[in-house]
Order: structure tokens, then sequence, then C-alpha cells
């Protein structure tokens, strides 16, 4: 480069630096080397600016904090990286994610706890219902022991209880069981009520979550066509594609998931999902992976409607 | 048509079109079946069921359904108050193997047809939202934190050197091939004219002739025409000296060659001024100091240059490197 200090000993030095500065200028455009000066001129000629739109014009940062902050409060509520949406985010109860492993330390959870108080109100509804306790219709009820225990003029009065009154009433099976059993345990059992609460409430904002992602792309099950064979083709010729996306949650885990790997089917989906993974494609060996699609007798050809005219052609007037 | 389908394709596709290959996930219905099979929630399932023999009142029925919902869901089975799906009378692992098999089930039964429509629409839907997402969080710093202004990245750095584009753009494509953009660092010199004179035109006779005349060494000029081509800052001097008496027939060459229409063009020297190739839009050419602020290169329609631009202009702009 021709700095000002020797630009200025050719030229004018202020014609030195006019040219300095517009050449500093002119090389902060972004491919302007690779172009011809023709090329160019056009380019500038033919350039859309931002005038007229102040807002966007005076903006001090290329998007707006609020705008970008906008759409990722809005959109940006799965569990992938950004808060991006995965396919397990939208369909993933299929696959058991959240409920699969929740629901397993529930069975574990649960298991360190007596529930044997709960299990026998359960038990005391069941008599009283199947009439164990007495004619559910002309009683007398009569739940011989536990918190519910009394007698009770019908069924629904067992239920939900009756007023004590000489030796007939009691608390009833229901508020014995929300007020008295169901509390003892959770307060004896503090530690493991929570885990537990936390594992239910971990599967409830996984569905909420589905539920929330599939209304949010139009998508209702209920109203998808039944029976739809070229969906099904569109999914087998996609299924190499998805395999590509082996991220946590994506389409590789979560087909995996739901592929009955029992069935050959399910095990050739999950096959398919390694083809579109395996590296060997970009490599110079050639698996023989295709089937032919057209038959090895190649079928008759139609005598179609020639044309060309026939020669010599018919003689004019 | 060329054959797009491998064996495994095929395979899945006839294990699908009769509705196998896709299922609720084993794990998932093995728990379900375990939790359900636990004697607590077994006996209130039974209990619920009896109940509905017994035909409970169905207000009282309801609640058997929700007996834990606000203390402990788990403990009754209950649908946890926080989710959105509430169907009534429904017990929570009924509501997931429900919502499971509802992804792969028609009014007529299981329908994996319904799962590859759902699954394909929504790994679509998902594509496309997440680009959003990603787009948004990384327009907050794709720039490293610098942001040379709206016009700048809209029009790729060219509002930079001058916002009323139209006019310059009309001055540029006046001035056929005077300037070699690749050759930007030498802007303004008369040895780089004469490259670009040479590369898109050829040196004339008279323009050689007009040279030695002023005092360019033979050397040189029989060199001009050669890309390789040095001179030093005196013979330059000299060169540009003899650009301000090359006017008439030789300056009429030089324009021809070089393609140049713009007016006003009094003498070769007058090609290395901006503000005679500009006419139109010199007043709006602008550089962005090394303090980010952008500057007039002009000051006012008589063209005088502003000074102060070059205490923001960049080193190796200002001095030679020795």
């Amino acid at each position: 480069m021709t700095a000002i200090d020797r630009l200025s000993q050719i030229t004018p030095p202020d014609i030195a630096l006019a040219n300095k500065a517009l050449s500093v200028s002119m090389l902060q455009i972004s491919g302007i080397a690779s172009m011809n000066l023709p090329q160019f001129a056009n380019t500038v000629a033919n350039v859309q600016t931002t005038y007229g739109l102040p807002l966007i014009t005076n903006s001090t940062s290329a998007v707006p904090a609020n705008s970008a902050n906008a759409i990722v409060n809005k959109l940006g509520v799965g569990t992938g990286t950004n808060g991006t949406i995965t396919i397990s985010d939208a369909m993933g109860t299929i696959a058991g994610v959240v409920s699969a492993d929740a629901l397993q330390n529930t069975i574990s959870i649960t298991g360190t706890m007596n529930l044997s108080n709960l299990a026998n109100i359960y038990i005391d509804m069941t008599a009283t219902a199947n009439g164990s306790y007495g004619d559910i219709t002309s009683g007398p009820i009569i739940i011989p022991s536990g918190p519910a225990n009394g007698t009770y003029d019908n069924l629904n009065a067992a239920f939900n209880g009756q007023i004590i009154s000489g030796n007939i009433g009691g608390l009833g099976l229901i508020p014995a069981t929300t007020s008295n059993v169901i509390p003892s345990i959770t307060s004896t059992y503090p530690s493991q009520t929570a885990n537990l609460n936390s594992n239910w409430s971990n599967i409830a904002t996984q569905i909420n979550l589905e539920k929330s992602t599939q209304a949010e792309a139009s998508i209702n099950f209920a109203n998808l066509t039944p029976n739809s064979t070229s969906s099904i083709y569109s999914f087998v010729f996609s299924l190499p594609t998805y395999g590509k996306d082996t991220t946590v949650g994506g389409a590789s885990q979560f087909l995996e998931s739901v592929a009955d790997k029992t069935t050959i089917g399910g095990q050739a989906i999950v096959a398919t999902l390694r083809q579109g993974q395996s590296s060997i494609n970009s490599t110079g060996i050639k698996p023989s992976t295709n089937v032919p699609s057209t038959p090895a007798t190649p079928p008759a050809q139609a005598n179609l409607i020639p044309s060309q005219p026939p020669y010599p052609p018919p003689t004019t007037t | 048509m060329a054959s797009v389908l491998t064996p495994f394709q095929i395979t899945t596709t006839a294990n699908l079109l009769y509705n196998q290959g896709i299922s609720i996930n084993a794990i998932f219905l093995t728990n379900v079946a375990t939790y359900e099979n636990l004697p607590y929630v077994s006996a209130l399932r039974t209990a619920i069921a009896t109940s509905k023999t017994a035909n409970l009142a169905a207000n009282t029925l309801s609640q058997l359904y929700t007996l834990g919902t606000n203390a402990c869901p788990a403990l009754s089975d209950s649908i946890p108050s926080s989710s959105t799906t509430q169907p009534a009378n429904t017990l929570f692992t009924t509501l997931l193997v429900e919502i499971a098999n509802s992804y792969i089930s028609s009014g007529t039964g299981k329908d994996v047809s319904i799962f590859c429509q759902g699954f394909s629409a929504l790994v679509g839907y998902n594509g496309i939202t997440n680009s959003f997402i990603n787009s948004a969080v990384n327009s907050q710093t794709y720039l490293g934190g610098i942001y040379p202004g709206a016009d700048s990245i809209f029009t790729g750095g060219i509002t930079d050197v001058n916002v009323c584009t139209s006019l310059w753009g009309s001055d540029l494509q006046a001035l056929g091939g005077l300037i070699d953009l690749s050759n930007l660092a030498e802007l303004g010199t008369p040895l780089a004219l004469i490259k670009q004179l040479a590369k898109v035109g050829g040196i004339t006779p008279e323009l050689s002739l007009t040279f030695a005349n002023a005092g360019i060494s033979q050397d040189i000029v029989v060199k001009l025409s050669s890309p390789k081509v040095t001179v030093s800052d005196a013979e330059q001097k000299v060169m540009y000296n003899a650009m301000t008496q090359i006017t008439g027939t030789v300056l009429t060459q030089v324009l021809t060659l070089l393609g140049v229409t713009t007016p006003n063009i009094n003498n070769m020297a007058d090609l290395l001024n901006p503000y005679k190739i500009f006419p139109n839009s010199f007043q709006s050419l602008t550089v962005t100091g090394v303090n980010g602020v952008t500057q007039n290169i002009y000051l006012d329609s008589a063209g005088t240059v502003n000074s102060t631009v070059k205490q923001y202009l960049p080193k190796v702009a200002l001095n030679t490197l020795s």
C-alpha cells in the first residue's frame, strides 16, 4: 500500500488524503476485489438501502434484543439447545420420554414407603361398593375398621361421609382418604413425597409440551388421514435423512425408541436410520444398497400418435 | 427411473403397510403395567371399577380419580394439577397410554400412517421453528459485538462509502474501467492509473512520448505496459505533473481506452482526483475511521477535503511500513 506519507509526495496532499480515505473505505466492501469496475458500478447503482426507514437505519444492533427475546420467549420452549424443539418434545410420550423413567422412579420410591393403609382403604372402597359391608341400596353399610369405620345409610353416604348420630355415621371413605390416609403418608415420608411429586410433575410438563407444540404446529392427530399409504412412502424415503439427526431427543433417538425391535420391520427402521448415519457413502467405497426399481423386463411400448409427417409429404397445389 | 430404495427401506415399508414395526415404547408400557400392579394402585383401580358397577353417584365417582391430586398424585394415579390435559374420570397412567396410542391410531385401531403423518409434519415444523430460535439467539452475537449499521449490512458495506448509492453508481458507471478494484491499496497513484490503462486498453505511443518528454527515464517508459513495472515516488511525481499537461487528443485517447465518459475531465491528472471523477456524488463520500465514526471525505461543494479524516485512518494507510 502506498501510504499517505508517500502519496502526498506524489500528488497534492488534499487529493492524496481523499484517495487514501476512499481507498480505506472501499476496501471494507466485502468481495469488491473480485469485481471489475463496470460490475461494481452496476451493483452500486442498483443496490437498495434502508433510506426512509429510520427505525431500521438508526438501529444500534442487527436485531434488537427485545425482538430476539420475543422470538426465543415465544418459540424457544423446547428442551434442545437454545430452547429448540425436539421431536421428543412434540410427541415423546409414545417413546416413553420422561414418563418411562419417572414411572420407574415412582415404583422405586413407593417401594420404600409403607402404603398398606392406603391399599386398605382402597380395598374398603371395593368391599363397600360390592356389598361386602352391607346392602348398597338399603343399607346399612358397616365399615368395620380404619379411618372410615362407621355405619352408613347407603353407598354414597359410605363414600362421602355421614354426620354421626348415635351409632350411625362416619367420616366416609373419600374424606378419610384425602384428609387422613394420604396426609398421614405425605407427612411420614416428606422426601419421598417430594420426589414423587417432582417425577409426576415432570410427566405433566412433558405432555403439556407435546400438546402445546402440536397446537403451534397445527397438528391434531385425531384429524389426520387414516390409512394414508402415501405418508408411509414419504416416511420411508425420509428415514435415512432422519437418521442423520443423532441429537438428544432428535429423530434417531426417538425412532429407535418406538421401533418395535422384536420384529424385522422395527429392526429395518433402525437399520435404515443407520444407513443415513453411515459415513461410507462419502468414501470411495460403493455399497450395494440400492434395489433397482424398474422391471427387469422392459415394459412394452405403446403405439402413440405419429409425431412426424409421412414421407414424401402430400403434394400441395 | 433410477433406483432409490434400499433393502431395509423395502422391509420397513412391507411392515408399516401392515401396521407393524412401530409401537409404543416397550419399557414405558412395562413401567406403566408395573405401577398399575402395585397393591395400592391395583386396589384403587378395582375400587373404581366396582364403584362404577355399583352405580356410585357420578360426582362421587369422579372424586375417586383425583384423591391425591393436590397432595401426591402418585398415591392415587391422579393427573397432576399442573397438567393442562384434565379429562374427566381418567387416571394418569391411562391418560399417558391414551396419548401414546393416539399417535399411532385412527378411529379403526392401530394405524402407523397416522404416526408417519404426524412425525413428518412435526419434524418439519421443528426445523423451521428452530431456525428462527437459533437465528434469534445468534443475532445477538454474530457480528462479534460490532454492528456497522443496517445499511452497511444490507449493502455489504457500499453505503459506508457513499450513502447516495444511485448517484455514486452513475458516477462509477461513467468511469468505465478506470479503477482496478483489485488494486485499491494503490488508488490515487499515477502508476496504478498507468497499469490499469495498460491492462484495459494499452499505452499509446503518444502517451509514452509525453512521459519521456517530461523526464521519465527511457527504461521506465518502455516498460509502462508491463504489469510488473516499478517506479520510484520521485518519478511518479514527475508522471503526475506530466499528467496535468496531458489534454486534447492524447487525453481523449486515454479516456476512450478507459471508457471514461465523465464530463469535465480536463487533463489526465483529473482521473486521480475523486472530486473530479465523482462529480455528482463526491459530497456524500464517507470513510469510517478507526474510532468507529463515519466522516465525510469532502466538506463542501467546492471539493474541500476534510482534513480531520486523516487522524482516524488506520496506521497502515498513514505511514509506510519500513
